[in-house]
């Protein structure tokens, strides 16, 4: 079952001229866009139903985006292997967005409006999330955005599946100040995720009677991190909140252990392994940095050794970061809760994910929180080895998005359109 | 302010330049001998690291690996400079066109090849205590190199035959053709040095900047913007403009966030080159 809207390119019926000027220049954009044309309104087949992702395949930031879509792609066999969705197929069609912003909004627009996908999936950074969800507002579709993120999303048409700073702050902080120091200097890129989580940084630390020492903004760009190494050793931290995106930014932990910094204070981070950089970051500057999220390749449960052996036959040994398993744990979600719909109608799905589903994923149980569109997850606490990989030094099970929850309620005001930004 | 902490802060801001410094070299070659714009500079510079992340994995130490890459790159540049650059001369817009093809395909190479994430290199050396500051031994190094291979460039463009022939060959084409010189081999002959030049900075840069395919990216444009400053010299031109620049962008960063180092740098810029408009080293008495 396809749904239909008048004024989409392409709609129903319609003889008017200016509806085929629309169609035949659709059909010249996409001819010069160097479209196949075996490859156009493959959305519409019968039968099967189609999931649409953006993912940055190629670019910069496609450290993340490729794990990604072949984390979507296994999660979409999975689920067909369980018998689809509704006794129908899942069919994935997916974008490459170049790591580029407008890309974003140009692939959600056909996925929506061309393709007619009945769910969109995508976007890595929270710079690209924010391009996607007004045009899923406008075209009333429904977006998983599955990464970890600076959190407060609160937008009836998203579910927010990945962990947010807050929750993985909740469970980090206090255990540094019981075992690394009380003293704290974030580094963080020049954007929202970064300047977000700085702010929670100061918040939590400041409840537990800690400080913030000071704060450094690097713009993505931006890979020499000599004067923020200079600054560290003139106000001399005990921990460093250490957040850096993207593959320009990653030199930070290659720097700071070459200017011996690594004995004199502890680096802790909340995405630290989330694009693989333990397998880029020298031994000697991954070695002890601590990480926190909801995921980790050394998960030691049967489960998980499952998924990753899995994973390994298909795409190759690696490890698999925690923004590819939580997309495979948010089309899991959305298939649950178009099955305990029993339809695809967009209002029918919605109600039954914000009624509260939960998948038992490999490694642990997530639970969907239906009334902010947050998850509750397990969270774990790693510690980088010196073979590019983590040790798992805790395990905190059932952590709360307690802000989203405290901020965003659907059921008390179903219309609640915000992005919530903590204040102190 | 102590004398340690000075000393690190005028360190670190030296550091910087000579990052950049190392990296727009290889372009400023291109640039200044032979007015092509190498918009694949930045895809050499990863090429190089990549080079030297594939010797160094083969057991090279890790100054072999950097001369394995400048070799490499270099002989890299006189196949692309044959095949591609050569039918383009005297047409800029082609030429940058050429070479913007040439990094995307570069970088997809890189992708395929090497995939989004490899283990890097580890910097070889461990620190210097400065008072009760530490400062990354390579970062030193770094420096010193920096200074090596400006004065090499600048040696080599205005001492040694080949250079001044190189240069005589881009300024008056047909007398230096008259008197019995190949255009064509000394153009390649300055494209593969160009080249070996940004592959050596590839390798020389990798142990401090991951090497990823975008690697080679962050670093074009601090490149550009000290080879465009700089003029017409492209030794001592692109050694004074780094070092404002680079000291500017290190300094403001310092005192303030790295954020407004970067608009620092760029405001920097944008005032220079209202002044000079072609460049700072217009008039200089230097000779390259």
């Amino acid at each position: 079952m396809t749904r239909r809207r008048s004024g989409a390119v392409g709609a129903a019926g319609g003889g008017s001229s200016r509806r085929r000027f629309l169609q035949r220049a659709g059909a010249v954009a996409l001819a010069a866009a160097g479209v196949p044309a075996f490859l156009t309104g493959r959305g519409r087949a019968q039968g099967d139903v189609v999931v649409g992702a953006v993912h940055d395949l190629t670019g910069p930031q496609n450290i993340y985006g490729i794990q990604q879509s072949k984390a979507a792609r296994l999660a979409i066999d999975h689920i067909n292997a369980a018998g689809g969705v509704l006794g129908r197929t899942v069919r994935y069609l997916e974008y490459d967005s170049q790591s580029r912003l407008e890309a974003f909004v140009q692939h959600t627009t056909t996925l929506l409006l061309r393709d007619r996908v009945t769910m969109v999936t995508g976007a890595l950074t929270s710079a690209a999330r924010e391009a996607m969800r007004p045009v899923v507002a406008r075209y009333r579709g429904l977006y998983f955005y599955n990464p970890m993120s600076e959190g407060g999303v609160c937008d009836r048409n998203t579910f927010m599946t990945g962990s947010t700073t807050s929750q993985q702050l909740s469970v980090l902080i206090p255990w540094v100040m019981e075992n690394l120091g009380d003293t704290f200097y974030v580094v963080a890129p020049d954007y929202n995720f970064g300047t977000i989580t700085a702010t929670w940084v100061e918040k939590y630390v400041g409840e537990l009677g800690g400080r913030v020492l000071g704060k450094d903004f690097i713009p993505l760009s931006e890979s020499n991190f000599g004067p923020t190494i200079a600054k560290l050793q003139s106000l001399q931290p005990r921990v460093v909140v250490a957040l850096p995106v993207g593959d320009a930014q990653t030199g930070f932990y290659a720097q700071f252990a070459a200017a011996g910094l690594k004995d004199r204070m502890a680096i802790v981070s909340t995405n630290y392994g989330t694009g693989n950089q333990q397998l880029i970051v020298p031994p000697d500057a991954g070695e002890g940095i601590v990480a926190v999220a909801t995921y980790f390749t050394e998960i030691d449960s049967p489960g998980n050794r499952a998924f990753v052996q899995e994973w390994a036959q298909r795409y190759g040994e690696e490890p698999i970061t925690s923004d590819a398993a939580n997309t495979y744990v948010g089309l899991r979600l959305w298939a649950l809760g178009v099955n305990k719909a029993g339809s695809l109608d967009r209002q029918a799905v919605l109600e039954a994910l914000e009624d509260g589903v939960e998948f038992e994923a490999p490694w642990s149980r997530v639970r969907l929180h239906g009334p902010s569109h947050h998850a509750i997850h397990t969270m774990y606490l790693a510690r980088g080895n010196r073979n590019h990989g983590f040790d798992i030094i805790g395990t905190f099970p059932d952590v709360e998005p307690v802000y989203e929850m405290t901020v965003c309620d659907f059921e008390a005001d179903p219309n609640l359109n915000r992005h919530f930004i903590p204040e102190i | 302010m102590q004398l340690d902490h000075l000393a690190v802060v005028v360190l670190t801001a030296l550091s910087t330049v000579s990052i950049v410094v190392i990296a727009a070299l290889g372009l400023a070659v291109l640039m200044g001998v032979m007015g092509v714009v190498n918009l694949a500079h930045g895809e050499f510079l990863t090429a190089g690291a990549y080079v030297a992340l594939v010797a160094t994995r083969l057991g090279l130490p890790l100054p072999l690996a950097v001369v394995a890459a400048a070799v490499a790159l270099g002989l890299w540049g006189f196949l692309v400079e044959r095949v591609i650059m050569r039918p383009l001369y005297g047409r800029m817009f082609d030429t940058m066109l050429a070479t913007w093809g040439l990094s995307l395909a570069m970088y997809q190479l890189a992708v395929v090849i090497f995939g989004p994430a490899t283990v890097g290199i580890a910097a070889p050396m461990g620190s210097v205590a400065i008072g009760s500051f530490r400062f990354s031994q390579y970062n030193l190094i770094l420096i010193a190199i920096a200074i090596a291979l400006v004065a090499l460039v600048y040696f080599i463009f205005s001492r040694t035959r080949f250079g001044i022939v190189a240069q005589a060959t881009v300024q008056m084409p047909e007398m230096a053709a008259a008197l019995g010189v190949d255009a064509r081999h000394v153009n390649m002959l300055t494209f593969g040095l160009g080249s070996a030049l940004a592959g050596a900075a590839g390798a020389l840069l990798a142990p401090i900047y991951s090497a990823t395919p975008a690697m080679g990216q962050t670093l074009m444009a601090p490149s550009f913007l000290a080879v465009v400053l700089a003029g017409p010299l492209a030794a001592t031109g692109t050694a004074v403009s780094s070092l404002l620049l680079g000291s500017t962008s290190s300094v403001i960063s310092y005192w303030t966030t790295t954020a407004l180092g970067q608009l620092g740098m760029l405001l920097v810029a944008v005032l220079i080159l209202r002044i000079y408009r072609r460049g700072i080293s217009v008039g200089w008495r230097f000779k390259f």
